[in-house]
C-alpha cells in the first residue's frame, strides 16, 4: 500500500486522534489554569481558543448527525427509525449518568470551596493576628516609653549638647534613628544606624497632630527596605530654645518577629483574598465543570450517533440489499460489517444473491435458447408457403405465419392474442374456414385433415387443412395447430393437366377420323345423288348435308381444343396496352352499334412486354363473351378499364373488362375458367379458358366475378416490370403441341 | 444577602450555561461600584520640570471598604499620555507615564500601607478614609522635563486611571470577563498643554 493510500485510509483517523488528544490535554490545562493562574497565563488564550474549538467542532458535528437524522426520518430512508431509537437509548445512557456525576460534582464542589472558609480558618487567621499584635504592641509601649524618657532628656539641651546625647541615647538605646524637629520637614538634629543615603523618616501631618495636641505618638510600620518598625514621637518639654520640637524615633523589630510578622500579613493577605475570590473562583469551577460536562454530553450522544450508525449500518445495508434483489439487481454484494451474527447475516445474503444472480443467469441463457429456437421457428413459418396457426383451447390465436394470413385473406398476425372466432370478424373465406373449423374442435375433435371448400365472389378456394392438439405443460384442455395449405392452383392445374390431355387426345384421336368421314360423305352424294330418285335423292342430299356440316362442325370444335392446347410459340414485345386495347375496341365498335363500348385507360400505364398477338386474343375473347352476354339488351355498354396496380412487390397492369350483362351464374365462378364451363348455348366453353392459359402464360392473374350492379367483370394482372414468361420452360409442352398438329 | 452554598453552585452552574450562551446577567456587586473618572488633571511647571496634579473620584463602595480592611489590596494606575498636535498627521507620542499605587491594608500593625511602586515609598495611613484619600490625589508628580516640549507647538496631555480590587488571577479574569468588578478602567481626562 502506498502512502497516498495509507494517507487516505488513516489520515482523517489520526488526525481525529490528534484533535481529540489536543483537546482533552486543553480541557486538563483549563481545569489547573484555574488553580494556578500564573503558570498558565501565557498559555490561558490558546488553551480556551482550543477549548471552544472542540466544541464548536462538536456541536456542528452533532447538528450535522441531528439533521442528517432528521432528514432521514421524514423521508422515511429504511433504518432511520431504528437510529433514532437506537441514538436516543444510548444519549439516555450516557448522558444520564452523567449528569448524576455533575450534579454531585457542583455538590462536592460548593461544600469543598465552603471548607476552605470555615469559620476555625478565619477566627484562627483573626486569633493569629490579634496575637501578633499583642506581642508587638508591649515592645511598642515600651519604645513609646523609652522615646518620651529621651524626649524629657532632651529637652533644654543646646544643639550642640542636643546632637551628642542624641547619638549617645541612640546607641544605648538601640534604635535605628533618632531625630528631633522643629517642624514637619524642619530637622534640628539626627542619629540613625540606617545607611548614609537614606533620608531621616519625615514627620507626618498624622504624627504632628497627635503630638501638638500633646499625645506621645507611636506606630508599627512597615519599613520601605523590609521587615518591621515602630515609630515613635514625643514632644520635647518647651523650653525657650525648643518651644515646639518632637523627637522621632525609630526602633528595630527583631528580625524573627519581623518574619513571623510578616507570615502573618502575607497569610491574612492572601486569605482575603480568596475570600474575596471565593465566589468567582467557585463560579469559575463551576464554569469548567459545566464546560466539561457539556463537552461530555455532546460527546457522549455524538458518540452515541457513532455508535448507532455502527450498529445500524448492516441493517440498513440489508434493507437496502433487499430492495435492490426485489428490483432485480442480484449482483448486490454487501460488505462484511463483522465476524458476528450481523456478520453472518450479511454472509448468508450475499450468498443468497449470489445463487440467485447464477439462476437468473441460468434462466436468461435458457431464455436464449427458446428465444434463438423461436426466432428460427418464426423464420421457418415464415418462409413456409403453408399457413401455420396456433390457438389456445379458448380459440385465442397463439402464432400465426404470414401464409396463413395470405391464404385466409385477412392480417392474422396482428390478430395474435385475440380469440380467433371473436375479434376476427371480416373476410368470407376466413368466416367459412372458422365455420369449418369451429365445428371440428366444438365435437372435440382435435386431430384431424380435411379438406376445405371455400366459395367467394372470386372463385372457390380449395384449403387442405391438418389440426393436431399442441401438448399443454400445465395440465388442462389442450390448444390446437391448425395448418393448412392452398390447393386451389393446385387442383386447377391437375384440371389443366387433365383437360389438356383430353384437348391433345381428342386432337389425335377425333380429327383424323373426320376427313375420311367428310370424304366418304361427299363421294357418296356425288356417286348415288344422280342415280337416285328425287325423294331418295333428297334424303340423301339432307344426310351427306348434315355429315359435313357436323363433321366441320366437328373439326371447329377440334380446332379449338387444339388451340387450347396448343404450346405458347410467345413473341414479347414491348407495346402500349392502351393502344392495343383502343385499336380492338375500334374494331368493335365499326361492327357494333347497340353496344356502348367505353374506355377508361390509365394514361400513366407504362409499356408492357407481352405477345401482341395473343393479348389481342385474349381482349377478342373477352369482348366476344361480354357481347354474346349482352345481345338483345337495351342499354348495353361494356367498360374496359386499365390501371397500373402494385401486387405484392411486383408492378403490375390491371385490365378490367366488365358489363352490364346478367353476370356470371353464381355456381360456375369458381369453374368459368374450366373448359367447356359455359353458360352459352352456342358456346364452346374454351373462351375463358383459353384467356386464363394465355394470362398464366405471361406470369399473369386472372379473376371473374360479378360486379355488385350486375353484370360480368373479369380483372387480369399482367406483370409490368418483367417480361413475359419465355418459351424455353415451356419447350416440352411446345414440342408435344408439334407432335399434336402432325 | 447570603446564599446557600448548593444554591450558589447551581446559580453558578446555571450562569455557566448563560455564559455559555453569550447571555449572562451581570451579578451581584461585591468589588468596585460607582463613578470613577479622572475629575481634574493639570502640569504644573516648577523648576523646568512639569508636576502633575490631578483629583481621581474612585469607585469605592462600602465593599470595598470590607475588603480593604480585611486586606484584600487595592491598585491605582494613572497613566499620563502627552501627544504633540498635528495637523494633517497623527498626534505623535512626547511622552508616556504609567504610575503605580498599591494600598494594602497591615493587619499586624493595623494601618493601610500606600505604596508608591515606581519610587518604592510608602505611607502608613490610621484610617482607610485616610489611605483613600491620599491614592485619590496626584500631587507634584514630576513626569516631564519642559525641554521636551517647544514652545511653539501645541500639545495635549491626557490622564487615565485604572483600579484593581484584590489579586485576581487572569484565568478568573478570562473566563468571568463579565464581571467587572475587579478591574475598572476610567476615560481619558485629556486637556491642551500650550508651553
Amino acid at each position: 500500500m502506498d502512502a497516498a493510500a495509507l494517507t487516505r485510509k488513516y489520515g482523517s483517523t489520526v488526525l481525529g486522534s490528534l484533535g481529540v488528544g489536543l483537546w482533552l490535554v486543553a480541557l486538563y490545562l483549563l481545569a489547573s489554569a484555574a488553580q494556578n493562574s500564573q503558570a498558565f497565563d501565557r498559555w490561558l488564550p490558546w488553551i480556551l481558543l482550543v477549548n471552544i474549538s472542540g466544541l464548536l467542532t462538536l456541536l456542528v458535528l452533532l447538528a450535522g448527525k441531528l439533521y442528517q437524522l432528521v432528514k432521514d426520518f421524514r423521508r422515511h430512508v429504511p433504518g432511520s427509525r431504528l437510529k433514532g431509537r437506537t441514538v436516543a437509548i444510548f444519549s439516555v445512557l450516557a448522558v444520564a449518568p452523567i449528569l448524576v456525576v455533575y450534579y454531585f460534582a457542583l455538590q462536592f464542589l460548593s461544600r469543598g470551596i465552603d471548607s476552605w472558609f470555615e469559620i476555625e480558618v478565619s477566627q484562627g487567621l483573626k486569633d493569629t493576628r490579634e496575637l501578633s499584635h499583642a506581642a508587638l504592641e508591649v515592645r511598642v509601649r515600651e519604645f513609646l516609653q523609652h522615646t518620651q524618657v529621651v524626649a524629657h532628656e532632651l529637652s533644654g539641651l543646646t544643639d550642640f549638647n542636643l546632637f551628642s546625647t542624641l547619638e549617645r541615647e541612640r546607641r544605648d538605646s538601640g534604635a535605628l534613628e533618632f531625630t528631633v524637629v522643629g517642624a514637619p520637614t524642619q530637622i534640628i538634629a539626627t542619629s540613625s544606624d540606617r545607611p548614609m543615603d537614606t533620608l531621616p523618616a519625615p514627620a507626618t501631618d498624622e504624627m504632628m497632630l497627635q503630638v501638638r495636641r500633646g499625645r506621645p505618638y507611636v506606630s508599627l510600620d512597615t519599613d520601605a527596605v523590609g521587615g518591621y518598625v515602630i515609630r515613635a514621637a514625643a514632644p520635647l518639654d518647651a523650653g525657650p530654645n525648643a518651644p515646639s520640637h518632637v523627637l522621632i524615633a525609630l526602633y528595630p523589630v527583631p528580625q524573627q518577629l519581623s518574619q513571623l510578622a510578616d507570615t502573618v500579613q502575607r497569610s491574612y493577605t492572601q486569605y482575603a483574598n480568596l475570600v474575596q475570590l471565593r465566589r468567582p473562583l467557585e463560579s469559575t469551577f463551576v464554569l469548567i465543570l459545566t464546560f466539561v460536562v457539556l463537552m461530555s454530553l455532546i460527546a457522549a450522544v455524538y458518540g452515541a450517533f457513532f455508535a448507532a450508525q455502527r450498529l445500524v449500518q448492516p441493517v440498513q445495508d440489508l434493507i437496502a440489499g433487499t430492495r435492490a434483489v426485489a428490483k432485480g439487481n442480484y449482483d448486490t454484494r454487501l460488505p462484511l460489517p463483522s465476524r458476528d451474527e450481523l456478520g453472518f447475516l450479511v454472509t448468508s445474503f450475499n450468498d443468497m444473491t449470489k445463487r440467485l444472480g447464477r439462476a437468473r443467469e441460468e434462466t436468461r441463457r435458457s431464455q436464449q435458447a427458446v428465444e434463438a429456437e423461436r426466432a428460427g421457428l418464426a423464420v421457418i413459418l415464415a418462409r413456409l408457403s403453408t399457413g401455420v396457426v396456433s390457438l389456445t383451447p379458448d380459440l385465442t390465436v397463439r402464432t400465426a405465419n404470414q401464409a396463413a394470413s395470405a391464404i385466409l385473406g385477412i392480417d392474422l398476425e396482428a390478430a395474435v392474442g385475440a380469440r380467433f372466432d371473436e375479434t376476427i370478424n371480416d373476410g368470407v373465406l376466413f368466416t367459412q374456414f372458422l365455420a369449418a373449423v369451429r365445428a371440428r374442435l366444438e365435437q372435440d375433435q382435435l386431430d384431424w385433415r380435411e379438406q376445405i371448400e371455400l366459395p367467394s365472389e372470386s372463385g372457390r378456394r380449395v384449403l387442405m387443412c391438418a389440426c393436431t392438439a399442441l401438448p399443454n405443460d400445465v395440465g388442462g384442455a389442450p390448444g390446437v395447430v391448425l395448418v393448412f395449405d392452398d390447393i386451389t392452383t393446385l387442383l386447377q392445374a391437375q384440371r389443366d393437366a387433365a383437360w389438356g390431355e383430353v384437348a391433345r387426345r381428342l386432337a389425335h384421336e377425333i380429327k383424323n377420323p373426320l376427313t375420311p368421314i367428310q370424304l366418304s360423305a361427299e363421294r357418296m352424294r356425288r356417286k348415288f345423288l344422280g342415280s337416285m330418285n328425287s325423294e331418295d335423292a333428297q334424303i340423301l342430299e339432307r344426310a351427306t348435308h348434315t355429315i359435313v356440316a357436323q363433321v366441320e362442325a366437328m373439326k371447329q370444335m377440334v380446332n379449338a381444343f387444339s388451340e387450347y392446347a396448343r404450346a405458347p410459340d410467345m413473341h414479347v414485345a414491348r407495346f402500349d396496352l392502351n393502344q392495343l386495347i383502343t385499336e380492338v375496341v375500334d374494331l368493335y365498335r365499326a361492327q357494333e352499334s347497340t353496344t356502348e363500348l367505353v374506355l377508361l385507360l390509365d394514361p400513366n400505364l407504362p409499356p408492357i412486354s407481352a405477345d401482341r398477338g395473343r393479348i389481342r386474343q385474349i381482349l377478342n375473347n373477352l369482348a366476344t363473351n361480354s357481347l354474346e352476354a349482352l345481345e338483345g339488351k337495351d342499354g348495353a355498354r361494356i367498360e374496359i378499364e386499365t390501371q397500373a396496380v402494385e401486387d405484392g412487390p411486383k408492378h403490375m397492369a390491371a385490365i378490367i373488362v366488365s358489363d352490364n350483362g346478367p353476370g356470371f351464374q353464381r355456381d360456375l365462378i369458381g369453374t368459368v375458367f374450366d373448359p367447356y364451363v359455359t353458360s352459352k348455348p352456342k358456346g364452346t366453353g374454351l373462351g375463358l379458358a383459353i384467356v386464363k392459359k394465355i394470362v398464366e402464360e405471361h406470369g399473369g392473374r386472372i379473376e371473374a366475378d360479378n360486379c355488385r350492379t350486375g353484370g360480368a367483370r373479369v380483372r387480369i394482372l399482367l406483370p409490368l416490370g418483367e417480361a413475359a414468361r419465355g418459351s424455353a420452360p415451356r419447350e416440352p409442352r411446345k414440342s408435344e403441341h408439334r407432335r399434336e398438329r402432325v | 444577602m447570603r446564599f446557600s452554598p448548593t444554591f450558589s453552585a447551581l446559580r453558578a452552574a446555571l450562569l455557566s450555561v448563560a455564559l455559555l450562551g453569550a447571555a449572562a446577567p451581570p451579578c451581584r456587586a461585591e468589588g468596585l461600584e460607582g463613578r470613577f473618572e479622572v475629575r481634574s488633571a493639570d502640569l504644573e511647571l516648577a523648576g523646568g520640570v512639569y508636576h502633575l496634579n490631578s483629583r481621581i473620584d474612585l469607585p469605592i463602595s462600602d465593599a470595598v471598604r470590607r475588603g480593604l480592611n480585611e486586606g484584600v489590596p487595592l491598585t491605582l494606575e494613572v497613566d499620563l499620555d502627552v501627544e504633540r498636535v498635528r495637523q494633517l498627521l497623527p498626534n505623535s507620542r512626547v511622552a508616556e507615564l504609567t504610575q503605580r499605587y498599591d494600598l494594602q491594608y497591615n493587619a499586624v500593625s493595623a494601618r493601610y500601607i500606600l505604596r508608591n511602586e515606581n519610587s518604592g515609598q510608602q505611607q502608613s495611613l490610621p484610617t482607610v478614609d485616610a489611605a483613600l484619600e491620599q491614592l485619590s490625589e496626584v500631587r507634584s508628580l514630576p513626569v516631564l522635563d519642559k525641554a521636551l516640549l517647544h514652545p511653539d507647538r501645541r500639545y495635549e496631555a491626557s490622564v487615565r486611571a485604572r483600579i484593581d480590587y484584590g489579586r485576581v488571577p487572569f484565568t478568573l479574569r478570562l473566563l468571568m470577563f463579565w464581571v467587572n468588578e475587579w478591574h475598572r478602567e476610567s476615560d481619558w481626562y485629556t486637556w491642551t498643554l500650550q508651553p
